[in-house]
């Protein structure tokens, strides 16, 4: 019998990400909780796309994720996102989320950066008005 | 640095929400943390209200409502994270759901928190409606940290 016991959950981030100033073109945006250094806009996507660096980390619990075979197939790391509705009842207006891991240039760090795009309906990049949770996590 | 090891995730809600009669019935909560759930007043469907256990201090029931100091546009809740994940139905199992959104609803007392949560789920285009097969929810609180921008 599986042993479940052993593959305990243990985020390397947990947050909550927020817009102290409002959503809306190039507006700031604020991460707070653990496991993150900084949080931007990436440079040409004023709306909905959010570029969270990870803090430097102990190797195999915290920090940069290992990369796997590429960017996308990479099998080490989870990541969940839970868009926070405003307004009577809370619907979020976000139907896309999506997640990408950035390589370091650096080779051996694996990917120090994480690319989290979000979109509403018809597919537009939005801000979600109440902010998102995140967890990211490793698996070994 | 953050201590990554003392931050398991110790859930305070998980369970599954049903609706025994169909779609636009009376929802059903079945887990554990949850001791009543309900229709948003005036929704028929896609929206319901989760009132959390009476708990004990940092493990169950009211979750942490805002940090101190101003309360900003949105009240962050920065130590509490759902996740919601529907059930489908059908082959392959789509769930038609286009958008979830949560909501802590906060007490009238002051310094009890949020012991609700509201949940909204939409189809296309972001017309509120209950997945067929119900869905999951889990919630719990995360500790620690600050603000980074």
């Amino acid at each position: 019998m599986t042993d479940y016991a052993v593959t305990p959950f243990q985020p390397i981030v947990q947050g909550v990400v927020t817009f102290p100033d409002g959503v809306g073109p190039a507006t700031p945006v604020e991460f707070n909780g653990e496991g993150i250094s900084a949080i931007s806009r990436p440079v040409g996507f004023p709306l909905g796309a959010y570029l969270l660096d990870l803090d430097e980390g102990l190797p195999g619990n915290a920090g940069a994720v290992q990369p796997g075979t590429s960017p996308i197939s990479n099998p080490n790391v989870r990541t969940m996102v839970t868009v926070r509705g405003s307004g009577v009842p809370p619907i979020s207006l976000i139907s896309t989320t999506a997640v990408l891991y950035l390589l370091s240039p650096t080779p051996g760090v694996g990917a120090d950066q994480v690319l989290i795009v979000m979109q509403t309906f018809p597919p537009a990049f939005a801000d979600p008005a109440a902010g998102f949770e995140i967890i990211i996590w490793v698996v070994q | 640095m953050p201590d990554y090891a003392a931050a398991p995730i110790q859930p305070i809600v998980e369970g599954v929400v049903t609706f025994p009669g169909g779609p636009g019935t009376q929802p059903f909560f079945d887990g554990k943390g949850v001791s009543a759930i309900t229709r948003a007043p005036g929704f028929l469907f896609g929206a319901y209200i989760l009132t959390l256990d009476v708990g004990l201090p940092g493990n169950a029931g009211a979750v942490p409502f805002a940090p101190s100091g101003p309360p900003p546009l949105f009240a962050p809740d920065p130590d509490v994270r759902t996740m919601v994940t529907p059930i489908s139905t059908g082959s392959p199992p789509a769930s038609f759901v286009q958008s979830i959104g949560v909501s802590y609803i906060p007490s009238a007392l002051s310094g009890v928190g949020a012991p609700q949560i509201e949940i909204a789920i939409t189809e296309a285009v972001f017309t509120l409606f209950d997945p067929a097969g119900g869905f999951q929810i889990i919630v719990w609180r995360g500790l620690g940290g600050g603000p980074v921008a």
